[in-house]
């Protein structure tokens, strides 16, 4: 059976059956174990090379004459990789086995436009055949149902590409006071009436519904203080207030933009670099005070990495393969998977040595404890125990 | 290539096929095709059509009938359409609706669809600040496309054909985002679907593998036969004409192979060209049969698998009577007809509307308005909404659909994944601002002052005592307040402080956040003629910023039309505290400041022609390789070209080294625009693959001169002033690479032209006279072709009222479905209410969000 079929025999269960006939025992597990996921998107694009860097590859200094970041500027995770520098307040995590990278993350024929490749990683495809709906929607509607969440997602930001489903509750959101500001009714279905409008009308109640639970657990919930005042830290400020009011929901959604580095890209990835890590080291405290961390586990992407050899206007272009990172409480830290070889490049690029469906597959079987995901053919052993 | 077989068909149909063919050559349009072909039907009861149905085609049109059939094909119902259709019976009315479609836009598209495309080659090696001019530009020029489709959509006589292209671009859908900045392609796309959405099946499908937008969104451009990218073959099966699940995987790489090499030729104005030194020439096994195919066989092997009609069918039924899937049974005899007629889309269309299924109740609340049907539906009923014409490309993005954005390949999600509960709240308050029965102060605000600046704009009406300004704003804690002022060496005069009332609510709506979003809107000012006439600048001040957590203020301005002409404000300067990092992007007022944009009159291009005759704007390096034994070569584009007999956009030559001097030059059928050569003479190579291709070769010393001797004197001179300008154009193209991709290569070829002692003695040298470079050919300002304002005849809810009461009628009886508003109580119960009550109900009630 192909990826395709397999898809399809998923889907086939059809769209509204699937969502309602939600599996029971999955849906009480979910809910009871609360697991959540963040997800953090480094916008633009990420250079990896310089995130997690090989600083014994002659390769990565041949490259990079110039970007390349010596051993001084560096923090070793052990003698072949070291973190950028600015990445230091994620050390303490680092040293509690709480962060792992996974290395050289990609998918067969690389596209090179941020459009087109931030849609793939967003819905499960691949340079040869686009995906649909965001890649997790329609395995997390399954198994949560539609009743039992508050929201199934809730991005904080506009663009909805990852979280675009023909069903489900996924939000999007700039504020939670921009989300509250003023009251809803639910749609009238009173006189003729028909399957499609009963069917709107229940979508109606249901937002009523989803949005009094929010406003309720909403009151109580304290302000968050002691987060960075950064674009990302207000988003995941906000991430941790709805957590604080006990919201029923296994998925978010954050944004970090600006690593299109074309030009001068050392001093703009130091700031970014700086920004990310205070952003999450302030949300693993906080969450780590409120008791939520365990339940926690925050996962980035990007469109691609960028290009191995730096450009000649002191940035690099668009890549390929790039590493990314995990954080929870209860991940197993490490560094994961295996780094593209620098000295055999793909037109320029690293070539990626992990599927990075591989990665989606591991998070929904064994964070959410969904096995039969629509990613099941890229399980790989290597993530097996990444969480524990 | 047709397998088109007259087996069982009626004399009738014959003769109306026969008359769509002859049409179809004569070029006759469309809607003229459509009605000969009606007349046909009408007068010989006999056809096919009317013995399949019934008599209830001959049942007089109710009001219901009526806003069913026009909700269906367009958009709402209108007073007109009510006027229009009185008295009728269905079938008349399916003709109104089948005769009423148009082949070309009812408001001309902006004009530069017509015009040149730009240099997209060019982003490779521009310099930044040129480079973000260039894509905000582009980004202009969509968010105009957009406003231009949305003032089509309400005010055409044919908001058929609107839905109808609707339907394409959703069904083959394109993304800006995805495109490389090709706004002109998208249009040129748009355009397409109108020519052609209504004909052959086989024709559109033929079509979309050659359009431009589609090669590049979906990676074809590069797929060439050593490694062919598969997207376009995939999607062309899979979401345009078979549907998954009914050919093999290997059918996608098979069909992958016939479609390499179908490319975009940038030099030939952005027009599709067959490259067929990319194309496989291989034998390709498709459906069970082998051949050489190329992309056109591919289509036409498609035409002939059963799973092609029922998947068209079944997307015409979708759009026409339901959102859920025809039955096998009701699509059996649709697809009889399309397999017997040709794929005759207007054929199948029009079956669609004569079925007993498309007239039942079931059908008539069967569909979820899309975000651009939603409002455009609402403003063709009520008229007065029209008045948020501006706004509503970005309200519809808002609610999940940007128009020439599409999410992906598959589209929009349509159905009732418009109306999730993450999007409702959002569509519900989109919606009662629409109908101005939004309680917020501020909607209503701005519906007077929308309704009291009324007057239709048009270019070029400013008298010397006003200008035209063109803003957008995003509002937080209510709008941004600006003032205008005219600078000379002193303050000439200032406008007081006012509020920009058209913003978007961010705090509503969230950030616009791409540009190419913004809802822009055109507003006349009145200032003394003789301040206007002395001023050297405008100067836009923005005096309230202010943001929060849930939201951000800040005002736009794009630029202002003065006495004809367009003054951008990416040329004027900045002066606030956040001045944005990029100088094109000046007039992005995101904190208090101002932007001072030059309105001194500039001197058009043909003015400063200098004396010399043979001129160019610029050259530059598009491809190149050296040290590479007698197969050196090198690419140059002139850019701007001006010679005594034409002006060229550009031209593209080829160098080749063969060793000791010996270089050809070299150009081919796609190589100038518009076109550098007249004659085909015979001893030109000719390519057989696609037809067209002939390519021109003009040799330093020996060569086959036959080619130079097909040219007519002025294209000699022409080739001779190129051949003497090659060792300076080189050299002025080598400046810019340096530090780019083809240094390398360029520094050869400066070597190989810089000595060279044959070029004197040539037969070019006869009267070859040298480029003059002249960059002031390249100046073409960015022209501010403001799309035009809908016509609108009402202005508010009272209004309709008074039209309405004239006629009998409530409102209900131009907004609902096809279903008589006694069905539902509470609409009934407030018949005779205002107006503004009758809306809000309506609005309450889910019927509103369906048709």
């Amino acid at each position: 059976m192909n990826r395709r079929d397999l898809i399809k025999q998923l889907l086939g269960m059809g769209a509204a059956g699937c969502v309602f006939g939600a599996d029971p025992l999955l849906a009480k597990q979910l809910a009871a174990n609360g697991q959540r996921l963040i997800l953090l998107e480094l916008s633009g694009a990420n250079d990896g090379l310089n995130t997690l860097v090989p600083y014994r590859n002659d390769h990565y200094y041949r490259l990079r004459p110039q970007l390349g970041l010596p051993e001084s500027k560096i923090i070793k995770l052990d003698d072949n990789y070291g973190l950028h520098k600015n990445l230091e307040p994620l050390m303490q995590l680092w040293q509690n086995a709480e962060l792992a990278w996974v290395q050289g993350l990609g998918y067969p024929k690389p596209n090179r436009s941020h459009f087109k490749s931030i849609a793939l990683w967003e819905t499960g495809g691949d340079g040869q055949a686009d995906g649909e709906n965001g890649w997790l929607t329609h395995d997390i509607e399954h198994a949560l149902g539609q009743q039992l969440a508050d929201a199934h997602g809730i991005s904080l930001v506009d663009d909805m590409a990852l979280f675009s489903s023909p069903s489900g509750r996924w939000l999007s959101m700039k504020s939670t006071s921009q989300l509250m500001q003023t009251e809803y009714t639910p749609a009238s279905n009173e006189g003729y009436s028909n399957a499609l409008m009963n069917q709107v009308a229940q979508q109606s109640q249901e937002l009523e519904s989803m949005l009094s639970s929010l406003a309720s657990k909403l009151d109580k919930a304290q302000q968050v203080t002691r987060m960075p005042k950064s674009g990302l830290g207000r988003q995941l400020s906000e991430v941790i207030r709805l957590i604080r009011a006990g919201l029923d929901t296994p998925v978010y959604r954050v944004r970090l933009p600006g690593f299109d580095t074309h030009e001068n890209q050392l001093g703009r990835h130091n700031r970014l670099m700086a920004e990310l890590a205070k952003a999450v080291a302030a949300t693993r405290k906080n969450l780590n005070d409120d008791g939520e961390w365990q339940n926690t586990l925050i996962m980035s992407y990007s469109e691609f990495g960028r290009r191995a050899a730096e450009n000649r206007s002191g940035g690099t272009d668009h890549g390929a393969a790039a590493p990314h990172f995990l954080t929870g409480g209860a991940l197993n830290g490490g560094l994961y998977g295996a780094a593209p070889d620098l000295s055999s490049l793909i037109n320029g690029d690293p070539a990626f040595t992990m599927d990075y469906r591989s990665l989606y597959q591991q998070v929904l079987s064994s964070w959410f404890n969904i096995g039969e995901n629509q990613f099941v053919d890229y399980s790989d052993a290597q993530l097996a125990s990444i969480i524990s | 290539m047709s397998n088109w077989k007259p087996n069982g068909l009626s004399a009738l149909n014959l003769a109306s096929i026969h008359i769509m063919r002859m049409t179809t050559m004569l070029r006759i349009d469309i809607g003229k095709r459509l009605a000969l072909l009606l007349m046909l039907v009408l007068c010989l009861p006999l056809s096919t059509f009317a013995k399949a149905n019934g008599t209830h085609l001959d049942q007089p049109l109710s009001n219901a009938d009526a806003r069913h059939l026009f909700s269906r094909t367009g958009f709402g119902y209108s007073l007109a359409q009510h006027d229009l259709v009185k008295g009728m019976s269905r079938r008349e009315a399916i003709d109104v609706i089948l005769s009423g479609f148009r082949t070309e836009p009812f408001a001309p598209m902006p004009a530069w669809v017509d015009g040149d495309a730009p240099y997209f080659w060019s982003l490779r090696d521009m310099e930044r600040a040129d480079r973000v001019r260039f894509e905000r530009d582009r980004d202009l020029e969509i968010s105009q496309l957009r406003q231009w489709w949305i003032s089509e959509m309400l005010q055409t006589p044919s908001p058929q054909t609107e839905r109808l292209v609707l339907f394409w671009h959703d069904l083959m859908p394109t993304s800006y985002h995805g495109v490389n900045y090709q706004s002109v392609a998208m249009a040129r796309q748009n355009a397409m679907f109108r020519q052609l959405g209504l004909g052959r099946f086989e024709d559109l499908l033929k079509a979309i593998i050659r359009d431009p937008a589609m090669l590049n969104y979906l990676d074809n451009e590069n797929s060439r036969k050593q490694s062919p990218n598969e997207n376009l073959a995939r999607e062309l099966l899979e979401r345009f004409s078979m549907g998954e699940g009914n050919y093999h995987e290997d059918t996608v790489k098979e069909a992958a192979r016939a479609l390499t090499g179908y490319g975009v030729s940038h030099d030939y104005n952005l027009a599709f060209r067959f490259q067929t030194w990319k194309h496989d020439k291989g034998e390709k096994n498709l459906f069970g049969q082998t051949g050489k195919f190329t992309g056109d066989d591919l289509v036409a092997l498609i035409m002939k698998q059963d799973a092609t009609a029922e998947f068209i069918a079944g997307k015409f039924w979708r759009l026409l009577v339901s959102d859920k899937a025809a039955t096998t049974k009701q699509l059996a005899p649709l697809t009889a007809q399309l397999k017997r007629n040709d794929y005759d889309l207007a054929a199948l269309y029009q079956s669609i509307l004569m079925t007993e299924a498309f007239w039942q109740e079931e059908n008539r609340i069967a569909r979820v308005k899309s975000p651009v049907t939603l409002q455009i539906a609402a403003a063709r009923s009520l008229e007065y909404p029209k008045m948020l014409w501006q706004s509503m490309s970005v309200t519809s993005a808002s609610l999940g659909m940007s128009l020439f954005a599409p999410p992906n390949v598959s589209g929009w999600n349509e159905g009732t994944a418009f109306t999730t509960a993450g999007r409702l709240k959002q569509r519900k308050g989109i919606f009662d601002n629409l109908l101005g029965i939004d309680s917020s102060n501020e909607s209503k605000e701005t519906a007077n002052v929308m309704g009291n600046m009324m007057q239709p704009m048009t270019n070029g009406m400013m008298s010397d005592n006003g200008f035209s300004i063109t803003m957008a704003a995003e509002n937080y804690e209510g709008p941004a307040n600006y003032r205008l002022e005219l600078h000379a060496d002193s303050v000439l005069w200032k406008s007081d402080e006012q509020a920009w009332l058209r913003g978007h609510d961010t705090q509503r709506f969230g950030r616009v956040g791409n540009m190419a979003n913004m809802p822009w809107h055109r507003l006349a000012v009145t200032a003394p003629a003789e301040a206007i006439k002395e001023a050297k600048t405008l100067r836009v001040l923005f005096l309230n910023d202010n943001a929060g957590p849930d939201g951000d203020r800040n005002l736009y301005v794009r630029g202002l039309e003065l006495a004809g002409a367009w003054y951008p404000a990416s040329l004027g300067v900045q002066t606030s505290r956040c001045v944005p990092k990029n100088p094109a992007n000046a007039g992005n007022l995101w904190c208090n400041g101002h932007i001072d944009i030059p309105i001194a009159s500039t001197q058009g291009v043909d003015e400063v022609l200098t004396d010399a005759s043979y001129q160019v704007g610029d050259v530059r390096v598009r491809w190149g390789n050296a040290n590479v034994a007698k197969k050196e070569r090198l690419e140059l584009t002139l850019e701007s070209v001006a010679t005594p007999h034409q002006r060229y956009r550009n031209i593209s030559v080829e160098l080749r080294h063969k060793g000791r001097g010996k270089i050809d030059l070299r150009l081919n059928s796609y190589s100038c625009w518009p076109d550098c050569f007249s004659q085909l003479a015979e001893c030109l190579w000719r390519d057989d693959l696609d037809g067209t291709t002939r390519i021109w070769s003009f040799a330093l010393r020996g060569g086959n001169q036959c080619h130079y001797r097909s040219l007519t004197a002025s294209e000699q001179e022409l080739i001779d002033s190129i051949w003497m300008s090659i060792p300076a154009l080189v050299s002025h193209a080598a400046k810019r690479e340096q530090g780019k991709r083809y240094e390398q290569a360029i520094n050869r070829w400066v070597e190989l032209t810089q000595d060279n002692r044959w070029l004197p003695r040539s037969v070019y040298a006869r009267s070859g006279e040298e480029f003059v470079f002249n960059s002031e050919l390249l100046k073409k300002p960015y022209q501010d072709t403001t799309v035009n304002a809908p016509p609108i005849l009402l202005t508010t809810a009272e209004q309709l009222h008074s039209q309405l009461q004239l006629r009998n009628l409530t409102v209900f009886d131009l907004v609902l479905p096809g279903i008589e508003v006694n069905a539902f109580p509470q609409l009934s119960s407030a018949v005779h209410k205002p107006i503004a009550e009758q809306l809000d109900v309506y609005s309450k009630h889910a019927v509103s969000q369906l048709y």
